[in-house]
């Protein structure tokens, strides 16, 4: 393909995680993204085209017992509760306000991006998804010349609750990058390894919850072992780009938890039988960028929680802006997280814990 | 492209083709895989996707998921595709790569329905519509793979539906039936409620399928992965089956080899895993062009021990058009 406007578009994903935990009962609360997280804080600007929001670091997708006022604070971790409760107030540079005021977030009209779901029971599991993936095909193709490599990391997931089964030992993460042109004439082929996937829990996991994700109190090092990174090494093993320019349509994640799924199910109450979550929404999303060729910056700011890259498929609500936000070098966002106050009638307070990321692409002259 | 654009351009494709005497049907190819338990690789029925016609196709959409077993069996756990890798070759390419690329990889198009609706249906959306002349019908076999309990005696509802467009007046049109069944044999849907019993030609342009759960489970939400139809058009067009499946039955399953999993055609929505084939260098209009007696050759290759010994097959399914002059 020729690249006829001079510019190299290369994919950008700017987030922010925040969490409300209200502690007493006066209605409203509203906290405030950090507007830092939104700024094109690099020479090129940057255009996002959609909104992705999703709850962060739930284990389940809905509260699993009796319709009845939970008991505690562990009947919370239902990501319904941030997803439906929770409203959402968002400001672009040079424009008036996105909405008057606080919107609730199933109002911010999303496109049709879920995986197919399962019938829930006992026989049949409770499982997040069929096919547990997380896609974004970009805005516009990413053209990698001759020799170019990218990098991606995908870091372990924090189990919470600790549920006290053995570690699932056959999880897999499959990193995929795709091409363009179909065969005949083409490659049209993926860049792509399958990996062993590891998980942490709260003792061993360092990750906090500004970084995407919750109660990692450890010190472990291993966020992004070696073995989870499609590395250079891979990338230049696979040759894809030795022959010339290689268009790059778009990236994928499947994370193969199955048998995590199941050691949940396993653990009997409160745990089991309850519908749960994608781990992609516990899953960070490390270091990803070219090397030789590009800006060579980083695509998105590290630790990125998966589900919130999941622009064409994934466990996220995007919105697809109508006018796509072109961000100026130093511009940013403000955006604000409104949610209600108050216990409930057992004393327990929720949590309310939203992701948000715009996704597009910056345009850098080549 | 809003929907007044759309309806002008399918009516006048399909105005076109009449004038030109061009018939345009969709044509689907499928085959089901044992998948080996050892590792090994599987490479399904001999020439299960190939053109045996003599005219041009174009494949647009390839589906797969694991295919329903018996009643004692069932689906072994819908989930392990997620595992199951797939490979094609064409020409001498491997595609997507030489390596198999596990089936949720394949997954580029959204087809999930709501919760309470997925399970039951597949909706499909033809590549090309096709006309359905006047006093046309369709002729639709339908099949259960197993037979709903008998103690006390239950059914399953099929119901399959054609939606589309009359061809001078626009207005829409649904020709649809379903059929109580009660075991496991072939039946055929009533061609007179198919029938295009007006005056003018009627554009198709998508079709439904509804597996119900059985009359008497009190969880209402229909499996359409028991189901199985064939499909041909009465009258005009090219008359032959719409759906060509394996030569032989190799995974000694199948009553009906040549009827196609139903869950199989959800690629507008559904439960299978669908994948849109790309643009090609010299096509931007994309899908696989297969000339008479082309084809693709499949490979499967799972893990080993995947199903700790049960039985798991592969249904995959290669679905387009045939361009008839």
């Amino acid at each position: 393909m020729i690249i006829n406007d001079e510019l190299i578009y290369e994919p950008r994903a700017l987030w922010d995680v925040q969490e409300g935990i209200p502690t007493t009962d006066d209605g409203e609360r509203v906290i405030t993204f950090d507007r830092e997280n939104f700024r094109n804080g690099t020479r090129n600007p940057i255009t996002l085209t959609k909104l992705l929001l999703s709850p962060v670091g739930y284990t389940f997708k809905s509260f699993g017992g009796v319709n009845a006022n939970p008991v505690t604070l562990g009947d919370w971790d239902a990501c319904a509760t941030a997803i439906q409760k929770c409203k959402l107030f968002l400001k672009a540079p040079q424009r008036q306000a996105y909405t008057r005021r606080p919107r609730r977030i199933p109002l911010w009209n999303g496109a049709p991006t879920a995986d197919i779901s399962m019938v829930n029971d006992a026989t049949l599991g409770y499982s997040a998804g069929l096919l547990n993936t997380v896609k974004w095909d970009f805005d516009k193709p990413l053209v990698i010349p001759k020799g170019g490599i990218a990098e991606m990391a995908v870091g372990c997931p924090l189990y919470a609750p600790a549920f006290g089964g053995p570690t699932p030992s056959r999880q897999t993460v499959t990193i995929s990058f795709f091409e363009a042109f179909g065969l005949p004439g083409g490659n049209a082929r993926t860049h792509e390894t399958t990996l062993g996937f590891y998980s942490g829990t709260a003792a061993t996991h360092p990750l906090s919850m500004a970084d995407g994700l919750q109660s990692g109190t450890g010190t472990d090092a291993d966020i992004y072992p070696p073995n989870q990174i499609l590395t250079r090494d891979i990338w230049r093993a696979q040759q894809s780009t030795q022959v010339g320019s290689t268009r790059v349509t778009g990236l994928s994640v499947s994370i193969d938890q199955l048998q995590y799924e199941d050691e949940i199910q396993t653990a009997g109450a409160p745990y089991a039988g309850v519908p749960m979550t994608n781990l992609a929404a516990r899953t960070p999303v490390g270091t990803t960028r070219l090397f030789g060729c590009g800006s060579g910056q980083e695509w998105w700011r590290e630790n990125i929680p998966l589900a919130l890259l999941g622009a064409t498929l994934g466990p996220a609500l995007v919105f697809a802006l109508k006018r796509p936000i072109t961000l100026h070098p130093g511009d940013t966002l403000d955006a604000e997280l409104t949610f209600p106050g108050g216990p409930d009638s057992n004393a327990v307070f929720p949590h309310y814990k939203v992701g948000m990321s715009f996704t597009g692409y910056a345009a850098i002259e080549g | 492209m809003n929907h007044d654009e759309k309806l002008d351009r399918i009516i006048q494709t399909a105005t076109d083709n009449i004038e030109q005497g061009v018939i345009s049907e969709p044509r689907i190819f499928f085959d089901e895989i044992t998948i080996p338990e050892d590792g090994t690789i599987a490479f399904g029925s001999p020439d299960a996707f190939k053109n045996g016609e003599p005219y041009p196709i174009r494949i647009r959409w390839m589906t797969c998921g694991l295919r329903y077993l018996d009643a004692a069996a069932g689906v072994p756990d819908e989930r392990l595709i997620q595992r199951v890798g797939l490979r094609f070759t064409f020409h001498g390419q491997d595609y997507m790569r030489r390596e198999f690329v596990r089936a949720p990889v394949w997954h580029d198009k959204p087809v999930a329905g709501g919760t309470p609706l997925t399970n039951g249906q597949s909706s499909f959306v033809f590549d090309r519509p096709f006309v359905l002349s006047a006093r046309d019908s369709m002729r639709v076999k339908v099949q259960l793979d197993a037979a709903p309990g008998s103690s006390p005696p239950a059914t399953r509802t099929f119901a399959v539906g054609f939606t589309g467009y009359g061809l001078d007046s626009r207005r829409p049109y649904f020709l649809a039936d379903e059929l109580d069944i009660a075991d496991a044999a072939q039946h055929e849907l009533n061609t007179s409620m198919f029938r295009n019993d007006g005056d003018e030609p009627i554009v198709v342009t998508e079709m439904g399928i509804y597996v119900s759960a059985e009359s008497l489970n009190s969880n209402p939400t229909g499996d359409i992965r028991i189901g199985r139809l064939q499909i041909n058009q009465l009258g005009n067009g090219t008359g032959a089956e719409w759906v060509q499946g394996p030569t032989v039955d190799a995974t000694g399953l199948n009553a009906g080899p040549d009827l196609i999993p139903a869950f199989l055609l959800g690629t507008q929505s559904g439960r299978a895993v669908v994948h849109k084939w790309p643009p090609m260098n010299d096509d931007p209009a994309g899908g696989l062009y297969w000339e008479p007696g082309e084809g693709i050759q499949l490979e499967v290759q799972a893990p080993a021990s995947l199903t700790g010994g049960d039985a798991a097959v592969l249904a995959i399914a290669m679905i387009g058009s045939i361009v008839v002059s």
